[in-house]
């Protein structure tokens, strides 16, 4: 397994990211523990039952996807790693090297598996501890929350192989984060479109409702809407995602059988 | 047993290390032209030129980090790009910048290479790094540039590498550190089928060291041959002004007129020195040489 | 066994090392079939080209002197040193013959002919 080194190489340049966030994670996955214990059985439990609801709601998925979307931040350090060997003689000497040009996307991309499943094994025992804190029990396959964990980790991980494929074209930073704003900005905008028009329905529907309770309820609105798409939707979805990891793949790999050195 | 050692037979038949045939690569402002030279088994050749000659255009073609234009390149008696992967296992490569991060340490690249390279030694990649007094577990910023540049080599002669390649390694290196890394490659070259191609602008190394000097200019080859007679061969010659206007230019490679005479070089001294007696003569050395055919080739040029 | 090569000298360094192992063979402190130092080793000790030393043995071989073999290395051939000596020496009778007949030709006393060929000997 010619990949092992680099594997390695990988994760060595990247250690301080990883650790960075997963510390983070780990704080972030401590208050929200504390959070729900506070909330079942200590002080905020002496809350007024309005607030608590929000706050119950908002602290639950607050504090269940958001370690999952800081663990999965140190996936992004493919385009810094990438940027960095094309610009220096890193590359050269990996074009002297008696593996295939795969062997160099594959390392990241196994660099950046492993960091999914990390990250995903530890969003479901942090799921886990939270729901059983609410004496709920962890169902994996019909828990709606865990398969949101696996959708947000799988998107970021595509996400990134996209940003991997963009570096090894443009191969400087000024080219790869302006493709990579534009890209975000063009998602920016799709997504508030979609809320401003949706909004807009759920308003003249429900007018009765005032801002703060509103929103709430529009935004539950939302996340089941998201939760209960039709079957065949979500797997044409699942595989649109996977076939874009797949072309990443393949046109990086292309990328660099042009050796545009 | 057998059919093994023909195999490792098979591979050691091969006359010439590298095999570069008409191989030309154009970009927008420079472009290779039809460069072709070999490198002997067994021999050091040294390939000189001035920046931006097309010594690393066309050490990049060799190893296929570029794709030429036209032409083929053996290695090994295979082809360059088909059996790329298979070459690659006995090719060291040595840049003129280390291509390892600076966090990295002897350590970490032993633990890197041990799984790209089949016949990765880490017994002697461990002797290499003391024998040079780098630290086994020091960062590699924290490294001087000739430390950084005897790793190199560690890493290139740990996996029983057959070809080393070094473009313009010994740039930036004092002379001390220079002469030990000569001395690496004279023991280096104690092994019939090891060969060395060696680009570099340091031409007194190359004096030393070289059995083959190819010259590059402009992306094209001025110059090729065994050194020891292409430094006998070619001479500095002086003389005056009026002297010189009576010597017949087929002898005379360039000149350089001064104010109090007239200094050239010539490329056929025994004939020079039959037809042309009493001027003064002096040894040219390879950076004269350098010197004087790139003048040729720039005059050559201006005339169009 | 010493070898000293001289980079400024008029000579070719491979002819000042074939002429040094020739004068050790010539005078019998190589003896006949003893090895001499591989091509590559000598190249290395003295830090010159292999090219170089490849020649030096070459023309060796060339006047007789020693034998190479491939893998095993090169060794010195015995009888012929002995002719290679006489050859030397009567070469030697011929052009002191020659130099004194020139001389004589230009009027150059003996005292004057000795007086050169001491400073020519060093």
């Amino acid at each position: 397994m010619k990949m092992k080194g680099l594997v390695y190489r990988e994760f060595f340049l990247s250690r301080k990211i990883i650790i960075l966030e997963y510390m983070f994670a780990f704080i972030v996955i401590v208050m929200g523990i504390l959070t729900r214990i506070s909330m079942l059985y200590g002080n905020m439990a002496m809350l007024d039952r309005e607030t608590l609801d929000s706050a119950d709601n908002f602290t639950y998925y607050f504090f269940l996807y958001i370690p999952v979307i800081i663990m999965s931040c140190p996936l992004f350090s493919v385009i810094r790693s990438t940027v960095t060997d094309f610009n220096g003689k890193w590359m050269e000497m990996q074009y002297t090297f008696p593996v295939e040009e795969s062997g160099w996307v594959i390392a990241k991309w196994i660099k950046n598996a492993i960091i999914s499943v990390v990250a995903f094994v530890i969003g479901i025992v942090n799921a886990g501890i939270i729901k059983s804190i609410a004496e709920q029990r962890l169902s994996f396959i019909k828990d709606s929350e865990l398969k949101a964990i696996v959708i947000i980790i799988s998107l970021m991980f595509v996400l990134s192989c996209i940003f991997m494929f963009i570096s090894c074209r443009y191969k400087s930073y000024n080219g790869v984060i302006a493709r990579i704003a534009a890209i975000a900005i063009l998602g920016y905008i799709g997504v508030m479109l979609y809320i401003y028009r949706e909004l807009d329905k759920f308003i003249v529907k429900h007018s009765e409702f005032d801002v703060e309770q509103g929103m709430g309820i529009f935004l539950m609105h939302e996340y089941n809407k998201l939760m209960n798409i039709n079957i065949y939707v979500k797997l044409i979805i699942a595989f649109i995602i996977c076939a874009t990891a797949v072309l990443m793949y393949v046109l990086t790999v292309r990328q660099l059988k042009r050796r545009e050195m | 047993m057998n059919s093994k050692m023909e195999i490792d037979m098979d591979n050691y038949k091969y006359e010439n290390a590298i095999e570069i045939k008409e191989i030309s690569k154009k970009y927008k402002d420079f472009s290779l032209n039809n460069i072709s030279f070999n490198v002997p088994k067994g021999s050091i050749v040294g390939f000189i030129g001035q920046n931006g000659a097309g010594k690393t255009t066309t050490i990049k073609s060799v190893l296929n980090i570029i794709k030429t234009d036209s032409g083929r390149i053996n290695i090994f008696g295979m082809d360059n790009v088909k059996d790329e992967k298979k070459i690659k296992e006995d090719i060291a490569v040595v840049f003129d910048e280390m291509p390892f991060q600076e966090e990295f340490t002897p350590n970490n690249l032993n633990k890197i290479m041990k799984s790209i390279y089949d016949s990765w030694d880490e017994v002697v990649y461990k002797g290499y790094v003391e024998r040079f007094g780098i630290p086994y577990n020091k960062k590699i910023g924290e490294l001087s540039k000739g430390m950084k540049m005897k790793l190199q080599i560690a890493t290139a002669l740990s996996h029983n590498a057959r070809l080393l390649i070094m473009d313009e390694a010994t740039g930036g290196l004092d002379p001390v550190v220079r002469s030990e890394i000569l001395d690496i490659f004279f023991d280096f070259i104690q092994d019939e089928s090891n060969s060395i191609l060696m680009s570099s602008h340091i031409t007194s190394d190359l004096e030393k060291i070289a059995d083959y000097i190819v010259f590059i200019d402009r992306g094209n080859i001025l110059l090729s041959g065994y050194k020891d007679d292409i430094l006998s061969e070619h001479a500095i010659i002086k003389c005056a002004k009026d002297e010189f206007v009576n010597i017949d230019k087929e002898y005379i490679v360039s000149s350089r007129q001064s104010e109090f005479g007239v200094e050239a070089l010539t490329d056929d001294i025994s004939k020079f020195e039959d037809k042309y007696k009493g001027m003064v003569i002096d040894r040219a050395t390879l950076e004269d040489i350098m010197v004087y055919y790139v003048k040729r080739n720039t005059d050559n040029i201006k005339k169009g | 066994m010493d070898i000293i090569i001289s980079n400024s000298s008029g000579d070719a360094i491979y002819k000042q090392i074939a002429d040094q192992i020739q004068e050790m063979i010539l005078l019998g402190r190589l003896k006949e079939g003893e090895a001499l130092p591989s091509m590559r080793l000598l190249a290395k000790e003295l830090r010159i080209s292999v090219i170089t030393t490849k020649r030096a043995y070459e023309e060796l071989e060339s006047m007789g002197l020693i034998e190479s073999y491939t893998g095993k290395g090169s060794f010195v051939k015995g009888q012929n040193a002995e002719l290679l000596k006489e050859k030397n020496l009567r070469e030697m009778e011929d052009n002191l013959k020659e130099a004194c007949e020139k001389a004589k030709l230009c009027g150059v006393s003996l005292n004057d002919m000795k007086e050169l060929l001491e400073i020519m000997y060093e």
